[in-house]
């Protein structure tokens, strides 16, 4: 239901590199480009890849998760969601403590507060987009 | 493709995402009921059960049912949003009733069957409410 899925709105890509996409994180609109009224302009171009949104969604109602949890829901392999999830932890939308349960080493992730608001932005601006 | 359909399935997706994650992080609820079920045994047995028998074996189910519960919730991947406060307010109202029946049921109802009876739903009544909470929050 959830797995990686190809590019389905401007912006940058999964493979983008965290340092640029840090940059236009907080959905500035790029250079020589005008803000205007259109909803578009209140996305946030680092969720327009369709795995970064979909780990942001993930994470959305919970306090905490293992990795493991988010990339078997997300259906995505441990080096796609790590890549995403450092995008992600650089415009501090995520962030990632490393614990241990017992011998086991855990990696848990979650949303922070900057994180949760530019997601209902986001969320938003695609209800707008979407009833045109 | 178009924007707008573009922008539909964004939000399909997550808000498919969403659900996901808050059917996977139900062990709490499960948690919950096997606390509330853990009343109905261990307070009737501390209010009318008297002696070092009664002491050794409040003691083992007490411990098997705090141990089991922490350890189940030690290893669970997900912990939903307001679980710390949730828990926290649970656990001080199952707390407080508990303490009140234990006071009444041991200096006003001592050995009274029907006070036993209503102490133990009392007790698991918040850790019940609780659970059927949470399964409303899975659905």
């Amino acid at each position: 239901m959830t797995g990686p899925r190809p590019e389905t709105g401007p912006g940058p890509g999964p493979e983008e590199a965290p340092a640029e996409a840090g940059a236009r994180a907080a959905g500035e609109a790029p250079a020589g480009e005008k803000r205007g009224g259109h909803p578009r302009h209140d996305l946030a171009p680092l969720l327009n890849a369709p795995v970064r949104l979909s780990v942001v969604a993930a994470l959305v109602p919970l306090d905490k998760a293992e990795f493991g949890f988010v990339r078997d829901l997300v259906e995505v392999s441990d080096s796609v969601l790590s890549k995403q999830v450092a995008a992600l932890e650089e415009a501090g939308w995520v962030a990632v403590r490393k614990g241990r349960v017992g011998r086991r080493p855990r990696t848990w992730l979650s949303l922070t507060a900057e994180g949760r608001a530019v997601y209902q932005r986001h969320l938003a601006a695609l209800r707008a987009i979407a009833l045109g | 493709m178009s924007d707008s359909e573009r922008a539909v399935g964004a939000l399909g997706r997550a808000v498919g995402l969403e659900k996901a994650a808050r059917a996977r992080s139900g062990w709490y609820a499960r948690y919950l009921w096997i606390f509330a079920a853990g009343q109905l045994v261990l307070v009737p047995v501390s209010l009318l059960w008297h002696g070092p028998a009664s002491a050794v074996f409040f003691a083992l189910a007490n411990t098997l049912l705090v141990t089991g519960l922490s350890v189940y919730a030690a290893r669970q991947r997900v912990v939903r949003r307001g679980f710390g406060l949730k828990h926290g307010l649970l656990i001080g109202s199952w707390a407080t009733v508990f303490g009140l029946a234990v006071v009444l049921g041991t200096t006003v109802f001592t050995d009274d069957v029907a006070f036993a009876a209503a102490a133990a739903l009392g007790c698991a009544l918040p850790p019940a409410l609780g659970a059927w909470s949470e399964s409303r929050g899975t659905a």
